[in-house]
Parts: C-alpha cells; structure tokens; sequence
C-alpha cells in the first residue's frame, strides 16, 4: 500500500486546520477582526467626510487692491459669489503674501490694472495660491473663471469688435516650502498598499502561529510526526492553511470593502458620480502593471510571513511564547513601515536602495515606496520580488529541513542554530 | 511494496511465531548533551508476543520507543521493525506500526470521531472503508455511543481509549505502548490492560511500562532495563522462579535485579527524576 504523496498529505493537513479553525470561536474573531476594522475605519471616515462636506472649511482669499475703482469693485463682488470663500483686502508688499506660510489664495490687481482697462489696453492681474490644499487650486481657478467672464462682460458694454484680451491673469503656484515634498506625499501615500498588506497578512501569522503551537500543546504534533507520511508535508500542510487563511481573509476584507464603498454611495446619494469617477481616474493612474506588481508583492510578502510564522512556531515552546512571537512579527513589519515613512531613502545612493529592496519583507516595503515616488514600478522593485520569492524559498528550505530534524518536538533557538548549520554542511558534501 | 513486505512479514510471522518483528543489535544513543541514553542494547520481539520493556524513569525506555518508531536516530548499532531499517524508510515503518505515546495527542476541539477520520485519511484508509474502520474499533474500545463527543469533554479514561482506537485505525501489525495506563484511575487502568490483551490476539505489542504488576500480567517476554542497557530478558516467569525467594512478587524480584531495593538507589534516583 503505497502511503499518500507530500501532496495529499499536506491537502489533509490544511483541511483539517480549516476545520479546526471554523470550530473555535477566538480564531474566528481573529479572522473576522480584519474585515470589522475596515468597515468600521471606512464607516468613521465617510461620517467624518460628510461632516466636512456640511461644514466646509472656509478659503481666504487675500486682495491686494492698489488703486480700488469700479473695475476692481465689480471684479472682487464676482469673487464674493465664490462658495465657502471669504475676501480680505489687505495692503502692502506683494512678496510679502506670496512667500507667507499662511497663504491660501492671493490676488494682486496692481496700479496700473485700472489704468489699462480705461485705456482699453490688456491689464494683467495676479493670483497667487498655496499647493497644500487642493481647494486652494480650485478657488484659484474660479477666480480666473469670473475674472474671464467679466472680461467678456466689458467687451460686450464697450466694443465688441475688439479682439484681444482686455484681462489677463497670471497664475503663479507657490510650492511648500519646506524640502523633501514628494517624498513626504510618498510617504502618505505609501501607507494605502501597506494597510492592504497589513490587513492581509496579520490574520494569517496569528493564525499558523497558534495552529503549530497548539499541536504542540496538545501534543498532536507527534501523532502527526507518527503518521507514514514524509515531514516536509506536514510543514507544507501548514503552509497550504497559510495561504487558504490569506485566500479568506482577502475574500472577506473585499467583501468589507464593498460594503464600505456600498456605504459611502448611500452616504454620498447626490454625489456618486464623482466617488466614481474618483475610484475610475485613481485606477487609471495606477495602471495595470503597478496593480500586477502589487498583487505579486502582496503574494510573496505573504509567503514570506507565512513561512517565517511556521519557522518561528516551531521554535515556541508554547501558546504564550506564539503569542509573544506573534506580536512580534507585526512589530517588526511596523517599523519597517515606520522607518520607510519617515526616513528619506530616496535620498541614500543606489547601492543603499538596492541592499534595503533586497531584505525580506521590509525590502518590498521599501521597493513600493521608491515605486511610489517613481510613480511606476522601478527596476528595484522587481529585483525585490525577486529577492522575496527567494527568501521565501529559503525560509520554506529551513522549515523543512527543521522538520527533519530528529529533536523537533523539544526544538529551541539553539538546537535550531545547530540544525541550520548541519541542513548546509550536507548541501555542502 | 510496503503492503507486499506487511503481507510476507504477516504471513510468515504469525504462521511460524518464530521470526523477529523487532530485531535490535547493539544499539546505542547518545543525546547532542552527551548523555548515553541506551548502551549496546540487544534483543528481538517475535511475531504475537507482548513484549515490555520494564525500568525506573529515565531508564531509557522512551528513547527506545522513539528509535523504533522513527522519531530519533540510532548513533550505532542496527535495529528493524517488520525487516525495515526505521532510520532509513521511516515512512514505511510508520505505516506498519501503530503508537500510543504517553501524552494525549487527540485535537480537543475535534469529536472522537473527527480525530479518527483525520487520522484514517492520514493513514490512507479508503474512503469506503473508513466508516466502518471507525466503528470497528470504537466497538472494540467501548466507545461508539462517545463518537461524536469532542474530545476535551471526555475523561481521561475515555481520552485514553480514543487513543488506542487512533493508534488502531491503519490495521498496524504491531502496537508500540508507552506507558499506557500512567494516571489512569485503577478502574480505567484495568479496562486497558484487558483491551491490550484483546489485541494481543492479532498483533504484536512492544510495552514500555514502569508498572512492574502490569508486566508480570500481561507480557509474554519481558526485557529489563536499567541506565540504558538491557539487563536481562525473559519471560515473567521465568524471572520469577530464577531471581525470586519465597513470598516475593514480581515487583519485588524486579526491584531486586535493578537494584532499587537499596534505600540509597531510590533515594538518588528519586533527586535525579
């Protein structure tokens, strides 16, 4: 009777810890916890977009009036018409409003603006904004909107024969000041894809981290050893129900997000349009290579942890020391998070960038932020998968060859170490 | 291939009761730390025989349980169960062998019957057979009408029994024993040695116990071990009448031959365990 393949054997192994997964309450609430917090963020966030919305913030729009006349007077009352904006008239030196860290939307209508429009010549006007909100910009826009529309105004009440621009703004972009602007928008926005990542991979290290230990508890991990199927299955068994964790867990955080999205419709009746048109123009932006690439990062990061979590739960002697390591997998996937956010990399030489793509784990994360700021996927970012999927390998190598090892019901660091060590002189040989 | 060896050794074994199940040659172990676990031990296990290996803890019996049933190497030394070499095809000897080791390993959140479906599949019973395999031997462990009770709500008799039936699931030919009855209840503990003695019928057993009465009662031959060398094997009997006084049992001769009737002994070996 030939006994079943590593194959099979490992299908059996990773039924039956979805089985006992289904049947224990606490590690349904793990499983379920990921999908909650989605809903839940997503549910806190459009309230408080709403409340935004019904409350806006109100724009100051800062006029440098030099020589006030009728033409300024009807111009500004258009500009009052602008929603959710307030005039300021104030005095003094251009330079000094543009290069202010208070500003917001600045318009300039030098001395001589009056003059030219009574001479019927083309009068130039300024409008100045800040990049730090994009309010701003529109505001902008609408102030040179009304100012075009009142040019057309005066050409119909003076001449309509005229030809050339009787008013022309100019619009001038003040940037942040500060240095280092797109790196901390990449920053920003970094943290999207790692909340995915997160959000998926969190589940599955708590949940193979409990189901190695816990047959050491119960001590079925030595039943499992006794059953006439070849070691390396059952690790590949664990492995499989790692993977099957990450299969559900997506399914459910999709289905969260839905309903999420399903709710900011209902939330945003009169404007679902534009949540659309939002969600169609960001897909449009990313690309299909960019959601490619990400969709295989999130695999191989997946792999990676999953693998890890079995290495490390052989390791642990018990539920408590999992639950220890457990928490430590995360950590140390936070501040690889916190680190990418915070410290500027792209400014480090290549060879920094190329040695932190290739780490595990905090290589990839480190690999979607250089992407990001690229705004595609670099060369470096590939080269990392590439890395990932062999790390992955290898913590799978390690695991297996554990397995192997005849002290595995009593495994510790140390005796880990030695096997380690023993698994690369037979390569060697 | 293997199921064509299990045939041959079944065949031939139980037909001449002559030929070794077990056959261990001058095996020895030694730990990564040093210690000499077993030291040149030597004897053979025939076909039908319940064989027990008897000895104080940390006498070396588990460690030859565990050489036998594939989960450690042999530092020296030849050993075969069934004509197989364990540390060469440990597959092969897992799927001729059945183990109750001395913990509990039956998945608590799983009802008996789950813990012996899993097991069933693991041990490539064909799905047709496996309902019928189960209630076999949950007929034969009293345990049919506690099938579907999961595990964590039974005694630790009831726990015991459910692992006999595990250990019996893949029909293995011979039944490695590890201490059976260790904190079992006098009650429970007697209800398993009758059930070994049923199963004694249709297979060999290997029964490491420190339950000198046990042996006497229920081994066909017993080897005796002491800081990991065998110090003599025989039948019960047989010991009995050739190391025995007058109102001795048997517990009292074993005692004598490993020397734990000195106050001294039992006192150092107490402070080692």
């Amino acid at each position: 009777m030939e006994k079943k393949g590593t194959k099979n054997a490992a299908e059996i192994i990773a039924r039956k810890e979805l089985k006992l997964l289904f049947k224990s309450k606490r590690r349904i609430f793990i499983l379920m916890i990921m999908p909650a917090v989605i809903i839940l963020i997503s549910l806190i966030s459009s309230i408080s977009v709403r409340n935004i919305t019904e409350n806006p913030t109100i724009t100051k729009i800062q006029v440098l009036d030099e020589t006030p006349s009728n033409y300024t007077h009807q111009l500004i009352g258009l500009w009052e018409s602008i929603q959710n904006t307030e005039i300021l008239p104030v005095n003094g030196d251009y330079n000094t409003y543009v290069s202010s860290s208070k500003l917001e939307v600045f318009v300039y209508l030098p001395t001589n603006f009056t003059d030219l429009l009574a001479q019927k010549q083309t009068a130039y006007f300024y409008i100045a904004y800040s990049e730090n909100s994009s309010t701003y910009g529109v505001v902008a826009s609408q102030i040179y909107q009304l100012a075009m529309s009142y040019q057309q105004q005066l050409l119909k009440s003076e001449n309509p024969n005229i030809q050339f621009d009787r008013i022309q703004p100019l619009v001038q972009v003040v940037k942040y000041k500060g240095s280092g602007l797109p790196q901390e928008i990449a920053s920003q926005v970094f943290i999207i894809p790692v909340y995915i990542i997160f959000f998926l991979v969190f589940p599955p290290i708590n949940l193979v981290l409990i189901s190695v230990t816990l047959e050491r508890e119960q001590k079925t991990l030595e039943t499992l050893f006794l059953q006439p199927v070849k070691r390396k299955s059952i690790i590949q068994g664990k492995v499989l129900y790692g993977m099957a964790i990450i299969g559900i867990t997506t399914v459910l955080d999709l289905i969260a997000a839905m309903i999420s999205v399903g709710g900011i419709l209902i939330m945003f009746k009169g404007n679902s349009n534009q949540v659309k048109d939002f969600v169609s123009s960001a897909l449009e932006q990313i690309g299909f290579t960019t959601v490619f690439a990400f969709i295989l990062a999130v695999i191989i990061i997946a792999m990676n942890i999953i693998a890890l979590s079995v290495l490390v739960s052989l390791l642990a002697k018990d539920e408590k020391e999992a639950n220890m390591i457990s928490g430590l997998i995360p950590m140390i996937l936070f501040s690889s998070i916190i680190v990418v956010m915070f410290v500027p990399i792209d400014s480090y030489s290549y060879t920094v960038k190329l040695l932190l793509s290739l780490f595990p784990v905090a290589g990839i994360l480190v690999a979607i932020y250089l992407s990001t700021i690229a705004g595609h996927v670099t060369f470096l970012g590939y080269l990392s998968l590439a890395a990932n999927t062999l790390w992955a390998v290898f913590f799978i190598w390690i695991t297996t060859r554990l397995s192997e090892a005849e002290s595995i019901l009593e495994l510790t660091w140390g005796k880990a170490f030695g096997e380690f060590l023993r698994a690369i002189k037979v390569k060697r040989s | 291939m293997s199921r064509l060896i299990k045939l041959i050794y079944a065949y031939f074994g139980y037909l001449s009761m002559s030929a070794p199940i077990v056959n261990v040659e001058q095996l020895q172990k030694v730990y990564d730390n040093g210690t000499e676990a077993l030291k040149s031990v030597t004897f053979e296990v025939k076909a039908g025989e319940i064989f027990g290996i008897i000895g104080v803890n940390g006498a070396g019996k588990t460690t030859l349980i565990r050489i036998l049933t594939t989960m450690l190497r042999p530092t020296s030394g030849k050993i075969s169960v069934m004509g197989l070499n364990p540390a060469e095809e440990p597959e092969k000897v897992r799927s001729m062998i059945g183990v109750l080791p001395q913990e509990t390993g039956l998945y608590e959140e799983f009802t008996i019957e789950e813990n012996l479906q899993f097991i069933a599949e693991m041990q490539s019973v064909p799905k047709s057979e496996r309902k019928q395999r189960i209630h076999k031997v949950a007929d034969l462990l009293g345990i049919s009408n506690r099938l579907d009770t999961r595990v964590d709500h039974l005694s630790g008799g009831l726990k015991q029994r459910a692992m006999i039936a595990r250990t019996l699931i893949g029909q293995p030919h011979i039944l490695f024993l590890d201490e059976p009855t260790t904190g079992l209840d006098v009650l429970v503990a007697r209800r398993v040695r009758q059930i070994i003695k049923e199963l004694s019928n249709d297979m060999t057993i290997f029964l490491a116990t420190h339950n000198m009465h046990e042996a006497y009662q229920l081994c066909t031959k017993v080897g005796i071990i002491k800081e990991g060398s065998i110090l003599m094997i025989d039948s019960p009997n047989s010991i009995m009448q050739q190391n025995g006084e007058s109102g001795d049992d048997f517990e009292d001769v074993i005692a004598k031959i490993l020397g734990i009737d000195d106050p001294e002994y039992s006192l150092n070996h107490l402070e080692v365990d």
